[in-house]
């Protein structure tokens, strides 16, 4: 949460940087994207929507007339890729290498896009390209998605007492 | 890895404080303290020093926060270490040495062990533990939940996974609703994709409205500039009209200029000065020959006078002289006055010579006799003294007698003074009299007590009745108890109940006889029937007839008939009988049931004698127990009432004894105290009569006691007066011989003085003063005579003498004629001679005055008209004139030109002023031009066409503004661009709600998946062995754990070992914390075996238990210390013989 504030801190300024050098007459679109290594990728993950409200509140701070956010991505990755929690041998380690396993069960695969499809089958044309995930989940290639999350996951787990 | 030794150096409240952890077989250490003593400290600091001191340590109260320090002593199988931990940013690893050790040192005993897999796994204290059986009591339905959560020491999994599936929920779900921020988005997206449609332009409005603002727009202008050109117009008709005037002004004045021709300028105040010159000419001519005429008058007047300058001359003289002769002319009579008032005040000492026994020589004479002023001062002073110190002898002499009379009378009160002693019996026996108070009353109130309580006694007594007796006896007799008569009333009243209901059955089982036996007789009567006995009685009749017929008794022939009838009758009778069998059953069914009914009652009333005679016999032997108690004829029932009657009697019996003792204690106390206070006062003399009551006899002493005390007090007093008495007469006593001898001193200066002044020796005060009175007259008056003759008469005749010498010499020097006069008539004539001189002299002086301004007004006259002929002269001389009515033509043409030239220039320049910036020839081209008579109605014309113009004008600006509002309608918003970045921002939250969905809907099943995976995989082995360590933690009240694997959802249940399943939520509280202690305990048992050991910390963990189950507890972490160091930490020392029996008494306890 500390991380999160402190990157805020640097956006901030380079958002200023940008606004002054921009002409007045033209506004800014942003897309924010949370990047790097971090010991805080679990915490983050629990406050994605936190961090873009907070995102959000700069924007206005700094003129809402000037700067629109488009999007606000958490791209992280944890900062030892989950190698202290296997060592430490408990039941988060063990939930790890399950995790792991949940990549290769086709069954699971299979219903977590039998579910998703509600949410894509539903959406608008111009989400289908606008959303990343949308093409994978339709064209049933589920294993980067559930590879994408499962980091987030488990720092969150660790993070959480 | 384990501790054999920890050091807190300085941390929290300790400093250098150090515990040893001993290995043993059983690596189990128990650490008891009270609370507050540093358990919770320890803990924390095995955490700190294993991972660092936070920055923001809270055990930086006693040592300063960069100064707390750890250390310890541990090892593992790969070896030992003794480090220490510092606080500081970083190199926080220390030897003991303070040599700074690599932040790795430690791996090797902690692996990858970080600060909360530490705390999580190998700490345990009681509120986590109770949050643990919370926790898998919410997750009841999931087994794969409880076990991962107990394993992990995560008690949130359960929250964490709720928290995703509430996140995605208000995400995005299939079903639409306004609390979900992807369908807000859509909305927003909807209203957006509207809004834009109805936004987009149609051309050929937009150009229509357009040309039209253009069209107007050029009217506007073409109207504007035709209403300017107007304006221009009406400018120069006016302007025209203003100027006119002011040009034909000009044009005048031009012309009269030219018609003046050549003028001399003379400047403008010319003609004001050429008549103010003439002016003052005339008025100077006339004053001179006004003056002129004045100084001849008084001229010829000043010739006239005469002035006596001899006179004149000694005018301060003969001033001074007649002073003096006004100033002396009172002499006389006064130097003749004073001789007079010497002469008497010689009369007067004369006088007082004769009253001395004087001679009255000469003056002189009487001088020398007097005494000297010292003399006469002494005999004064000594006159003085005497009246003070006679005084004071005398009041001296009457202060000391006084005091002695005092002191005399004092003794003799004292002397008659009648002392005594008061005995303390008296004080005694009157204190106890008086304390008894107002006997009189208190008696009064005791016999009233007495008579009340006796009334009431004898009512009462009167209540008991026949049964009446004296106290003494009603005391003595011992009634039966309360419960005895209870029993006894129970008894009897069973009895009587028992009487009474056999009556009702009597008289119930009479009827019933009664009834029946009508039943028979009614059958009877009915049917007739043929009884048995009928029977039998027919055919004994037949058969006697029979056998006597046999025997021969009857004649078979006369009484065959009556055998035969017999015989029929027999037949029928028994004939009848058969037929009538059922009629004769019925009936001998009611005679039976007629018999048992007699017997019932017979038995009944049996029954009622029996209970009859019984409770005869209970009231005899209550009678016979009546008259023992000497109560006879005292029924069962009212003795209890009786009785209480007696207990009240009994209890007004005694509060009358109680009454009557006080009363009598009152009386003896009252005679006791009258027969001491009697006595006392005999004993000391007083007279005491038999019959005064107690309150005489207090008083009687009081006023005794009272006495004797008052003369004590006086005879103090007294004695104090007469000690002080006659100290004082001593004192007056000396006062009065001082005085006495000052006295003396006194006569013997007094006769000394008195030879000095030459008074008799014998002379008394009085007449001492009298004859110093005397000689001071005398003095006085001898020095007033000499003062008198000196100062006055002498004094006056040398000033006459003065006067006159004076008088003479003036007479000499002016009047020769005078001289043999009187000196007053000298000064008398010279003074008049005088005053004639000076009136002369002040008239001569007027007139010269007068005759000098005379004359230098003339020459001022002279002055004037000579000034303003020059003030004229360069007039005339620019002029060219000589004269004056030249000069005055000349002036007058002048001032003319000036008037013209002056009017032209103001002309011009309104000319030019008005001009609107025209030249004036432009201005006349124009003047000249216009026909000033048409310029009224012209410029008439042109203001209405002015106004026209402007109404076309306003015309044309409204419609303007109304066709540009409508281009500006059409097209000039930017709601188009609103609504289409209105669009891309709700379709931007609709990617991201639909993106975090995907992610977060995701991790909720990827954790749901995993964990029931986890269940499967762990739930045998986990399982099994949570089961053996429930068993032993609830002393085998449980056998093992099982999951039911037919129900859905899948439950955990424990198996009595009754062989009954029991649910989570079918245990207590206490049963489920050592569920999840099992669990725990499990599952580290099961990470020890292939994780590095660290030491597990309990921290008060069977805070509710008691004896049993705390041992349980201990046996079940016996077993887990065989794989790892155990540290139990507890503020229960009745723990320690438990931890005993269940580790051996060898076990470590720190007691801290």
């Amino acid at each position: 949460m500390q991380n999160a504030i402190g990157s805020s801190v640097q956006d901030r300024q380079s958002a200023r940087r940008l606004v002054e050098s921009c002409p007045s007459t033209i506004p800014i679109a942003v897309r924010v994207t949370v990047t790097g290594k971090t010991a805080a990728h679990g915490d983050l993950f629990g406050l994605e929507a936190q961090l873009r409200a907070e995102v959000l509140a700069l924007a206005v701070a700094m003129g809402a007339e000037r700067l629109w956010i488009e999007k606000v991505r958490v791209a992280t990755s944890a900062a030892d890729d989950g190698e202290a929690l296997r060592a430490r041998a408990d039941a988060l380690s063990d939930l790890q290498d399950l995790l792991q396993a949940a990549e290769s069960d086709a069954d699971f695969l299979n219903s977590l896009q039998d579910d998703l499809l509600g949410l894509v089958n539903k959406a608008p044309l111009e989400l289908q390209t606008s959303v990343p995930y949308f093409k994978a989940i339709r064209a049933g290639d589920l294993v980067d998605l559930v590879r994408e999350v499962r980091p987030g996951l488990l720092s969150h787990l660790a993070k959480v007492e | 890895m384990r501790f054999h030794r920890l050091d807190l150096i300085k941390y929290g409240k300790f400093s250098d404080r150090s515990v040893e952890f001993p290995a043993a077989k059983h690596d189990f250490h128990l650490i008891v303290g009270p609370n507050e003593a540093g358990k919770s400290t320890l803990r924390s600091a095995i955490v700190d020093l294993l991972f660092g001191i936070p920055p923001r340590s809270v055990h930086g109260f006693l040592h300063p926060l960069n100064e707390l320090r750890l250390g310890a002593y541990i090892g593992n199988a790969a070896g030992t270490l003794e480090f220490q931990r510092a606080k500081a940013q970083k190199q926080t690893l220390r030897s003991p040495v303070d040599a700074i050790l690599s932040d790795s040192a430690l791996t090797p005993f902690l692996g990858t062990a970080d600060r909360s897999f530490f705390d999580q796994m190998f700490g345990l204290d009681h509120t986590r533990l109770v949050s643990g059986g919370n926790s898998i009591l919410n997750a009841e339905n999931d087994v794969g939940q409880i076990l991962f959560q107990s394993a992990a020491g995560v008690a949130s999994l359960g929250k964490i996974r709720d928290a995703l599936v509430a996140e995605a929920d208000k995400l995005w779900a299939p079903r639409k609703s306004n609390e979900r921020a992807y369908y807000i988005a859509s909305d927003q997206l909807d209203k957006a994709t509207i809004a834009l449609k109805e936004a987009t332009v149609r051309t050929k409005v937009w150009v229509d409205a357009n040309s039209k603002v253009e069209s107007l727009q050029e009217a506007l202008s073409h109207e504007r500039e035709r209403h300017q050109q107007l304006q221009i117009q009406r400018n120069r008709l006016e302007r025209i009209r203003r100027l006119a005037p002011f040009l034909i002004t000009l044009r005048e004045n031009e012309q009269k200029l030219a018609e003046l021709g050549e003028v001399i300028e003379l400047p403008a105040e010319a003609a004001a000065t050429l008549a103010s010159a003439e002016r003052e000419l005339a008025i100077a001519l006339e004053r001179l020959d006004l003056r002129n005429a004045e100084a001849e008058n008084l001229t010829e007047a000043l010739s006239h006078i005469e002035v006596d300058e001899a006179v004149l001359e000694l005018a301060a003289d003969i001033t001074k002289l007649d002073n003096l002769r006004l100033q002396y002319s009172a002499y006389e009579g006064d130097i003749a006055h004073r001789k007079k008032e010497i002469a008497a005040l010689w009369q007067a000492v004369g006088q007082a010579c004769t009253q001395l026994g004087w001679a009255q020589d000469s003056e002189s004479a009487i001088a020398q006799r007097l005494p000297t002023l010292l003399v006469r001062r002494e005999l004064r002073q000594l006159v003085r003294d005497r009246g003070g110190i006679f005084q004071t002898l005398r009041a001296a002499e009457q202060a000391e007698k006084t005091k002695n009379s005092e002191i005399k009378t004092l003794s003799a009160q004292l002397a008659d003074l009648q002392m005594g002693e008061i005995k303390p019996a008296l004080r005694a026996a009157l204190a106890t009299a008086k304390s008894l108070g107002d006997t009189e009353i208190a008696l009064q109130k005791r016999q009233a007590t007495l008579t009340r309580t006796k009334s009431a006694l004898d009512g009462l007594l009167l209540d008991l009745g026949q049964w009446r007796k004296p106290l003494p006896e009603l005391m003595a007799l011992q009634p039966p108890s309360q419960e005895k008569l209870t029993r006894l009333m129970q008894e009897r009243q069973a009895l009587i109940a028992d009487r009474k209901a056999d009556l009702l059955r009597l008289k119930n089982q009479t009827a019933e006889v009664a009834r029946i036996e009508l039943q028979i007789a009614q059958f009877k009567a009915l049917h007739h029937p043929i009884t048995l006995e009928a029977v039998l009685e027919a055919r004994t009749e037949r058969d006697t007839a029979w056998a006597a017929i046999k025997t021969g008794e009857i004649d078979l022939k006369r009484e065959g008939h009556t055998f035969e009838e017999k015989m029929t009758h027999a037949d029928q009778v028994a004939d009848r009988r058969l037929d009538d069998v059922e009629e004769a059953t019925e009936l001998q069914s009611l005679n039976q049931l007629l018999e048992r009914e007699q017997q019932s009652l017979t038995l009944i009333e049996g029954q009622c004698s029996q209970l009859e005679a019984e409770l005869q016999l209970f009231d005899d032997r209550w009678a016979q127990e009546a008259i023992g108690m000497d109560l006879a004829g005292m029924n069962l029932e009212d003795i209890g009432a009786w009785m209480l009657r007696r207990e009240r009697a009994l209890s007004a019996g005694i509060a009358y004894q109680d009454a009557k003792d006080e009363f009598d204690s009152i009386c003896r106390l009252i005679a006791e105290s009258r027969l001491s206070l009697a006595k006392a006062l005999q004993e000391a003399g007083l007279p005491v009569v038999e019959t005064d009551s107690v309150s005489v006899l207090c008083v009687q002493a009081e006023q005794h006691i009272q006495a004797i005390d008052s003369a004590k007090i006086r005879h103090e007093t007294l004695s104090v007066q007469l000690l002080a008495a006659q100290s004082l007469a001593t004192t007056l006593k000396q006062t009065t011989e001082d005085a006495k001898a000052e006295a003396s001193r006194w006569s013997k200066a007094w006769a000394t003085t008195l030879a000095k002044t030459g008074l008799s020796p014998d002379s008394d005060s009085g007449t001492a003063e009298g004859a110093l009175e005397l000689i001071e007259q005398i003095a006085e008056k001898l020095d007033k005579m000499r003062q008198i003759q000196v100062e006055r008469i002498d004094t006056m005749n040398a000033d006459l003498k003065g006067f006159s010498v004076e008088a003479h010499r003036l007479a000499q020097i002016v009047a020769a004629e005078l001289k043999d006069q009187p000196a007053e008539q000298i000064a008398l004539t010279l003074a008049q001679r005088l005053e004639r001189a000076r009136e002369s002299f002040a008239e001569s002086s007027r007139l010269k005055e007068a005759l000098r301004i005379a004359n230098s007004q003339v020459l001022e006259a002279k002055e004037s008209s000579q000034t303003a002929m020059a003030s004229l002269k360069p007039l005339l001389e620019k002029a060219g004139v000589d004269t004056t009515t030249l000069l005055n033509e000349a002036i007058g043409r002048s001032d003319e030109q000036r008037r013209l030239n002056a009017e032209l220039a103001e002309a011009n320049t309104t000319l030019l002023n008005g001009g609107d910036g025209l030249t004036r020839r432009q201005i006349e081209a124009e003047i000249d031009a216009a026909n000033l008579v048409q310029l009224a109605a012209e410029l008439a014309h042109i203001n209405a066409e002015i106004a026209d113009a402007v109404q076309q004008q306003t015309i044309l600006s409204a419609d303007h503004a109304n066709a540009l509002r409508a281009l500006s309608e059409i097209g000039g918003s930017d709601a188009a661009t609103q609504a289409e970045a209105q669009r891309q921002e709700a379709l931007a939250q609709m990617s991201d709600a639909a993106e975090r969905y995907v992610k977060v809907f995701t991790a909720g099943r990827l954790l749901r998946w995993s964990i029931d995976r986890y269940r499967e995989e762990k739930q045998g082995p986990l399982l099994q062995r949570a089961g053996t360590i429930f068993s032993t933690l609830t002393s085998g009240s449980f056998s093992k754990l099982i999951v039911d694997f037919e129900r859905e959802p899948m439950v955990l249940e424990g198996l009595r070992s009754d062989g009954k399943l029991v649910g989570i939520s079918g245990m207590s509280d206490g049963t489920r914390d050592q569920l999840y202690l099992a669990l725990r305990l499990a599952a580290l048992e099961m990470h020890l075996e292939q994780a590095m050991p660290l030491p597990f910390v309990a921290d008060d963990l069977f805070i509710n238990y008691d004896d049993v189950r705390s041992k349980a507890g201990f046996e079940a972490l016996k077993a887990l210390s065989e794989q790892t160091q155990v540290i139990f930490l507890s503020h229960h020392d009745h723990l320690i013989p438990t931890v005993q029996e269940v580790f051996g008494k060898q076990v470590n306890i720190v007691l801290f």
